[in-house]
Formats: structure tokens, sequence, C-alpha cells
């Protein structure tokens, strides 16, 4: 069967207890509507995006997948343009990086 | 040591320049944690699908897959995308092993419930697993105590019972 490596990939992060999951992708994270990066989204504004039809196609399936990660106790997820991010970064609690959209629990 | 969880979009493994700066920020990150690698296929699978005459099809950022889809997908992912991605990791450096969810069962799905999407309509997926939760994958918790870097294609093998 094929699966969305979105949705995989949250699952295998909640089934290994994973303090991240990384999307990493084209943009730079989520976007507001004058095209700047949202810095940090809750699990819940994530969910508001997704039922406005604010996010494109493409967001709605990493928003979908950033939520169920969440819920089953990934610590955060950040979305990322794996293009210009810094790799050895990503493990850091703290974030030094722009370009990126965290997004938490609460 | 905690685990990272990486989903490369198929776009960051299309050019080389991409592939080679990914592998080594695989490597790199590797060193700091443990790591888990997961890529779709994005446009080299549309691409694939359009020379072999089968319409694209898609809802939400979701594929819908019909058997001749799938065929497409599998052999796409695997036979060249995720063969691509690790031999870049392992010239970087790395210790990649490539998988899929039918590696020792490491991911067992049952096919998707359809779907309600943004626009309101009811769409069945077709031939889409969801993950099932059944604890920690073995061979997963086995390959990262051992210093390698699991890297998935996104298919998976259906679970017996479904």
């Amino acid at each position: 069967m094929n699966v969305n490596a979105d949705t995989l990939a949250s699952h295998l992060a909640a089934a290994l207890a994973a303090r991240r999951l990384v999307i990493a992708g084209g943009t730079a994270g989520v976007l507001d509507a004058h095209g700047t990066t949202i810095g940090r989204l809750t699990a819940r504004d994530a969910s508001r995006m997704i039922k406005a039809g604010t996010a494109n196609k493409g967001m709605v399936a990493k928003l979908q997948a950033c939520t169920t990660a969440l819920k089953r106790g990934v610590g955060d997820v950040l979305i990322a343009n794996g293009r210009t991010m810094n790799f050895d970064q990503l493990a850091a609690a703290r974030l030094a990086q722009g370009g990126i959209t965290q997004v938490v629990m609460r | 040591m905690k685990t990272v969880v990486l989903k490369l979009g198929g776009e960051l493994l299309e050019q080389p320049q991409d592939l080679d700066r990914v592998a080594a920020g695989i490597v790199a990150l590797a060193k700091k944690t443990r790591l888990v690698v997961v890529h779709g296929g994005g446009k080299e699978i549309d691409a694939a699908l359009a020379t072999a005459g089968i319409p694209k099809q898609q809802v939400d950022g979701l594929r819908v897959t019909d058997a001749r889809t799938l065929d497409v997908v599998v052999a796409v992912l695997a036979g060249a995308i995720n063969t691509k991605l690790v031999a870049a990791v392992r010239r970087a450096g790395g210790r990649p092993v490539g998988l899929t969810g039918a590696d020792a069962s490491v991911a067992t799905v049952k096919r998707a419930a359809p779907i309600v999407s943004v626009a309101g309509d009811r769409v069945d997926l077709g031939l889409v697993g969801a993950p099932i939760n059944n604890g920690a994958p073995q061979l997963l918790t086995d390959l990262l105590a051992r210093g390698y870097v699991p890297s998935w294609r996104a298919s998976a093998r259906r679970a017996m019972d479904s």
C-alpha cells in the first residue's frame, strides 16, 4: 500500500517517542497571508488553519501530521525549508535559525 | 539519546546539488541525535505516472492510489529515490539503511478510511494505508542503538488482519 510520507513520519515519531519531528520541504515553514514565516503555532492553531482553508493543499497533510504527532507525545514539530535549514542545529532545543515554523501542543 | 524523525519532501531529492546538501546534513545531524529519515517521492512519481499515461489524483495533498498508481509509486520510491538517497548519505560518510514498512513489519497499516476533504467531499483514497499504532518497532530501535540511520520510503505492508 501507499502511505503518505508525512503520515508515516508522524507515526514513526510517535512510535519511537521522538522528541522532535522535522518536516522539510520547499517552503520556509507555514506562511502567513503576507508570505512571512509564522514562528510558532499550537496544535489548535494548526487545526484551525486546516478548517478555515487558509492552508494550501500540500500544507494540509503536513499540519494534520503535526497535530497527530503532538497528540501522541512528540515534543515538537518543525516545518522548514530543506534547501536552506542548518541540519546540524535541528537537534538543539532552542532554534537559532529563522524560516522555520515550530508547532507545539500548547 | 533522544530521537529525531526527519521527513524530506521529494523535491529535496531531485537535483544532485540538493541531494548532496541533504545527505551532508543527515550525516551532521546523526552525530548529534538518533535520526530516522522518511522521504516521499513527489514530482518524480508524478513524472513517472505521466510517462505511464496514468492521471494524477490528489485531495488535500494526499494521493489517491489505484493499483496502477501503486505499481509506479513503489517502483519510483524503492527503485530510484530511496536508492539514490542511501547512496548519497553513504558517500557523505553516514551509515544509512534503506527501509520500507514491509521490512520486518516495521510499520503495518490498514486501509485508510475514506476522508472528508477540506472542501467537504467524502473521498476514498484507494490503496492507501493508515499506520497501526503497535508500539516501537524493534528493527528500528535496534538499528538506532547501533548507530545506523534508517531511511524510509513511504510504502508499507498491509496488516494480515485487515
